[in-house]
């Protein structure tokens, strides 16, 4: 038996005579012409790299303006956040930062209520002490060639590259170059039970060595240094 | 002849760092907490804090880093310099582990948020040893270990 006729050429057969299914189905079915079109290129190895790296880096860029950013300077200047108002200008408030401060250098160098070094050198705790924050210190122009800053005393409230902002006990800010001035503080110590009063801990600094930023000098190595003029 | 090596170093590195980090939040905190505004030094000692810490490559403690606004480096203290709200966006609020605590500064106007019902996925190291574990004992039960073919 002759093979049966294909589906195509059967359904066509319904709805014509034999021959015209029969050729129909050979011309628009079998023969049916196939257009090609030429896709586009595969693209070369460096616009796919091109592509990739954009693509990374937009993401990223997504990622980072979500991040919290720090103010900017002009920010900051137009919200007064860099100065002091003038209602904080008082010694008082500064006093408690002073006292903290104290304790501080005492767990720095370890004579603390209950620290254990006996005496302090400068060999033993000078890198400490130069490098420890300055916030809260009360400090004494003792040298300087500016003879009228000689004798200002009072809390630091700001420790800039340059300067230090310095309150007095009559509530004025005082901005003091560290250039050719020494200043001096002192640390308090501890009054143990049974024992008289100790004589606090006395420090100088040379402004000219101390000329970094507070946070800059957290471990900034410090070296000697002939100083031939103050 | 072999020399000894140094005793490691007992207790903590860069100690006068941390005591550092530990006064300057202290004396901010007081500072926002008795100056009548919340400007002036108190920022400066906590982008210091920020600073140092990046200087020094030590971790700031996170009670400590939460605490401090991202933006404005104020100290977020609840009710006074920042507000605390709890947030939860899914239907209805019904969903207790879609709680997210929303601080947000007074000062800047930033946010912090942080998923407090949310339970945390364990760390990597703690997952990938379950998995392994789980691993190894699991076929030990059911299949009999194949006897080694001879050479």
């Amino acid at each position: 038996m002759a093979e049966p006729l294909p589906f195509g050429q059967v359904l066509l057969a319904r709805a014509h005579p034999p021959s015209t299914a029969e050729k129909h189905y050979e011309e628009r079915v079998l023969k049916r012409p196939l257009h090609i079109r030429a896709n586009s290129p595969t693209p070369s190895t460096r616009a796919l790299r091109r592509q990739t790296l954009n693509a990374r880096k937009e993401k990223a860029q997504k990622r980072s303006k979500q991040k919290p950013r720090p103010l900017s300077a002009a920010k900051k200047r137009s919200m007064g956040l860099l100065e002091m108002p003038k209602e904080q200008q008082k010694y008082t408030i500064y006093e408690g930062l002073h006292n903290l401060w104290c304790g501080y250098m005492r767990e720095l160098l370890n004579v603390g209520a209950s620290g254990t070094q006996a005496y302090v050198t400068a060999a033993s705790s000078g890198l400490i002490v130069a490098s420890a924050d300055m916030h809260g210190a009360e400090v004494e122009v003792v040298r300087s060639r500016c003879v009228s800053r000689v004798g200002i005393k009072g809390i630091v409230v700001k420790d800039t590259k340059f300067t230090f902002e310095i309150i007095t006990a009559g509530n004025k800010v005082k901005d003091v170059p560290k250039e050719h001035t020494m200043f001096r503080f002192e640390v308090p110590l501890v009054r143990r039970e049974g024992e008289e009063e100790r004589r606090p801990l006395v420090f100088e600094i040379l402004g000219e060595m101390f000329q970094a930023r507070g946070a800059d000098r957290a471990n900034k190595k410090f070296r000697m240094h002939y100083q031939p003029d103050v | 002849m072999a020399k000894d090596k140094l005793p490691k170093t007992k207790g903590v590195l860069n100690k006068h760092l941390h005591a550092r980090t530990a006064f300057l939040y202290q004396a901010a905190t007081y500072l926002t907490l008795h100056g009548s505004s919340n400007a002036g030094l108190a920022l400066q000692l906590g982008s210091d804090l920020q600073t140092v810490s990046r200087k020094g490559q030590i971790r700031v403690n996170v009670d400590v880093k939460r605490n401090i606004c991202k933006t404005c480096n104020s100290v977020l203290v609840p009710g006074r310099t920042a507000t605390h709200e709890i947030e939860n966006h899914s239907k209805g609020a019904k969903k207790p582990w879609a709680d997210v605590l929303v601080v947000g500064c007074n000062l800047c106007g930033s946010e912090k948020r942080f998923p407090v019902g949310a339970k945390r996925q364990q760390k990597k190291t703690a997952r990938s040893l379950q998995t392994s574990i789980a691993t190894t004992q699991s076929p030990s039960r059911n299949i009999t270990c194949p006897p080694l073919r001879e050479r």
